[in-house]
């Protein structure tokens, strides 16, 4: 049976003869050194010496590789590894190489992503960056890192306004088309993902890449699905409010829409709403959705402030239904008692009532 | 034949004081692999575990003066700046924990603070507002807020451009009422703190959709009591922080069921080696630790001490440091 071969120091390495390693100042021998503990340590010892001597060469791509491998979230590491890499003109795209193996245990280090960001500016190549975000997404689909570089990436090499982007128009158009594409796998696999409903509202409203009434109407009816068949998610709704205030869109207009998915009637199979504007509702959705009267609650308060000036009584009554609803959510949601109790109060208050 | 079950310590609903401050006393004595893959944070560590002593009015559980001697002995003065740890590069997030850290050691004294505020405004991108980390340039929301708070603590704000720092600050503000880490980002609610941080310093709450954030911030509690960071996630204590202290700052951490809170930041205590998990049952680190005791202060918690939803220090040492 053989043996593990034991470990070599750097120091007796011929390759790293020449360096003498720098010890931490106040390291402590402990009384039984592990072996991977011997292994990082003699590489932050050579590490330091490499540093002080301000070697940048190809021992020392190989020595920070053995590093980053060992402890990834150790920010001078990857600092001094890119600047070796640019000095030395060393090949990029392998380094892409690497950074994609290691992208899976990586995915919650700040400094991966900055790292990547530098050798993929110094490229000024974005031909790997959406198709890489996309495995990645792959592992974590809610990473936040993952997210804000996908939307980096898109917006630094496929700007809609074009800008210093050597991507032809139709590329682009392309991209972010797929982009679309892309968020609606998603929310297959997982209706409840908030990145993926976040990533949608920044390529419909906030990119640029899309304009037109058109892309509204498409929305609306997207998010109307997505509801009717999960109406107790909480994306989907913060989607819906968002559309209504980026277009300034009252939410009584969707009051039809919404009622059914409220419906306190659900109590018999037979009198349970099977569709909403069209749009079937599953047997399996679970109704009434709370949040869904939370929005009748606030279409209620809207109606009231508009009523304000011209019909008091209106008004009044408007605002008292919206109280209402408010203190029903209590048993739905018993957690957030003193919020429903504030608006209950605040709607009232708001008429003068 | 008989057997003997371990049975695992219960843990009980009140805080486990002494053996916190055991725990974090262990900290600095427990040499083990992680202890030395983790120098990139020991100045956030210091920071992290001389709050948590504060806050339970057990600053004296370590040494004061080696502290500050090993603080200073992180500084480059060729930078102006803060490393992690000696040997490390400067940086602008261990330059605050620094600066805390002698503030809470009422040492502030000792800083060159024009070098340190050069060393900050430095990092500030003048086209966007965007305050980057480091020479390396990333630049995230988490910047701003460390650059603001720096700047108040040595009282020198007024040498910031306030209103350039203020639009990206309100840049990465989102339809949902959040912040997130840049522009367009999802709203977090780690991020949601350091930006309504940043404003609050800045006297820009004004800037911030009051009745939307807080709604979307309550919404982080769940059934079990313990918040999370965003929708559809889990509860982990550290959000006991960046959530409440948000609602805090806003006037509205009655809108969070508290005594549910508490009852879930207690039951992620070890009750065994002492310190903090991010929920029941996991290991605890310096991390939770402090962040489910500010938690906990920010409840009102019996016998904790006031703790500053701004600035996650001790409100005493903010009062007299600021003034107000």
């Amino acid at each position: 049976m053989a043996d593990e071969a034991p470990y070599v120091p750097y120091a007796q390495r011929p390759e790293w003869s020449d360096l003498e390693p720098i010890a931490q100042k106040d390291a402590e021998n402990p009384l039984v050194p592990i072996a991977y503990t011997e292994k990082y340590r003699d590489a932050m010892d050579t590490f330091r010496a490499l540093v002080h001597a301000g070697e940048k060469s190809a021992r020392g791509i190989e020595l920070t590789e053995v590093l980053i491998r060992l402890n990834p979230g150790h920010y001078s590491i990857w600092a001094y590894r890119a600047e070796i890499l640019l000095e030395t003109k060393a090949d990029l795209s392998k380094e892409l190489d690497l950074m994609d193996e290691l992208v899976k245990e990586h995915l919650k280090s700040y400094q991966v992503w900055q790292h990547r960001r530098s050798i993929v500016l110094a490229l000024n190549s974005s031909d790997r960056e959406i198709g890489f975000t996309t495995r990645a997404l792959s592992f974590d689909a809610k990473n936040y890192h993952t997210w804000a570089y996908r939307q980096w990436a898109l917006c630094h090499f496929f700007a809609p306004s074009g800008g210093d982007t050597s991507a032809s128009k139709e590329n682009r158009e392309e991209v972010w088309k797929g982009e679309i594409e892309y968020v609606d796998r998603l929310l297959e696999e997982d209706v409840r993902n908030n990145s993926a409903w976040n990533h949608r509202y920044f390529v419909a409203f906030e990119s640029g890449a899309e304009k037109g009434d058109g892309i509204v109407e498409r929305e609306l009816k997207y998010v109307k699905t997505k509801l009717a068949l999960s109406p107790n998610n909480p994306s989907a709704w913060s989607y819906l409010r968002g559309i209504l205030k980026f277009t300034s869109t009252p939410h009584s207009t969707l009051i039809p829409f919404v009622s059914p998915l409220a419906s306190l009637s659900s109590a018999t199979p037979s009198t349970r709403p099977t569709e909403t504007d069209g749009i079937p509702i599953p047997a399996a959705a679970e109704l009434p959705a709370y949040l869904a009267i939370e929005f009748l609650a606030d279409a209620c308060v809207e109606q009231a402030t508009k009523l304000f000036s011209t019909a008091k009584s209106e008004a009044e009554e408007k605002s008292a239904e919206a109280a209402a609803l408010f203190r029903s959510l209590i048993q739905y949601d018993p957690i957030r008692t003193k919020y429903w109790e504030y608006r209950a109060t605040e709607s009232v208050k708001a008429v003068g009532a | 034949m008989a057997t003997t079950q371990l049975q695992p310590t219960p843990v009980p609903d009140y805080l486990l004081t002494d053996l916190h401050v055991s725990y974090i006393q262990s900290l600095d004595v427990k040499r083990d692999l992680a202890y030395y893959m983790t120098e990139h944070l020991r100045m956030n560590g210091i920071y992290w575990g001389l709050t948590a002593l504060a806050l339970m009015g057990k600053q004296d559980a370590l040494p004061r003066q080696e502290m500050i001697d090993w603080v200073m002995s992180c500084w480059h003065e060729d930078v102006g700046g803060f490393s992690p740890h000696p040997g490390h590069e400067p940086h602008i997030h261990p330059t605050l924990s620094a600066i805390q850290i002698l503030a809470m050691q009422d040492s502030l004294d000792i800083l060159d603070k024009d070098r340190v505020v050069a060393y900050v405004l430095s990092l500030q991108d003048r086209k966007t507002g965007a305050f980057a980390g480091d020479e390396w340039g990333e630049k995230d929301s988490r910047f701003s807020y460390i650059a603001v708070s720096i700047l108040s603590l040595l009282g020198k704000l007024d040498v910031l451009d306030k209103e350039k720092t203020t639009e990206f600050v309100h840049r990465c503000a989102n339809f949902d009422g959040g912040f997130g880490a840049v522009p367009e980002a999802e709203s977090h609610a780690a991020y949601v703190w350091t930006c309504v941080g940043a404003l609050a310093i800045l006297d820009r709450l004004d800037l911030v959709e009051k009745d939307t954030l807080c709604w979307w911030l309550c919404e982080r509690q769940l059934p079990n009591g313990g918040l999370n960071g965003r929708p559809e996630k889990l509860e982990d204590v550290c959000y006991s922080w960046w959530a409440l202290a948000s609602l805090a700052i806003l006037g509205r951490s009655h809108w969070i069921d508290g005594a549910k809170l508490s009852k879930f930041i207690l039951s992620a205590q070890d009750p065994d080696k002492g310190g903090i998990a991010d929920r029941p049952e996991d290991l605890a680190d310096v991390w939770h630790t402090v962040f489910g005791l500010a938690g906990l202060s920010l409840l009102k918690h019996p016998g904790m001490e006031e703790v500053d939803p701004v600035y996650c220090m001790p409100r005493s040492v903010t009062r007299k440091l600021l003034g107000k």
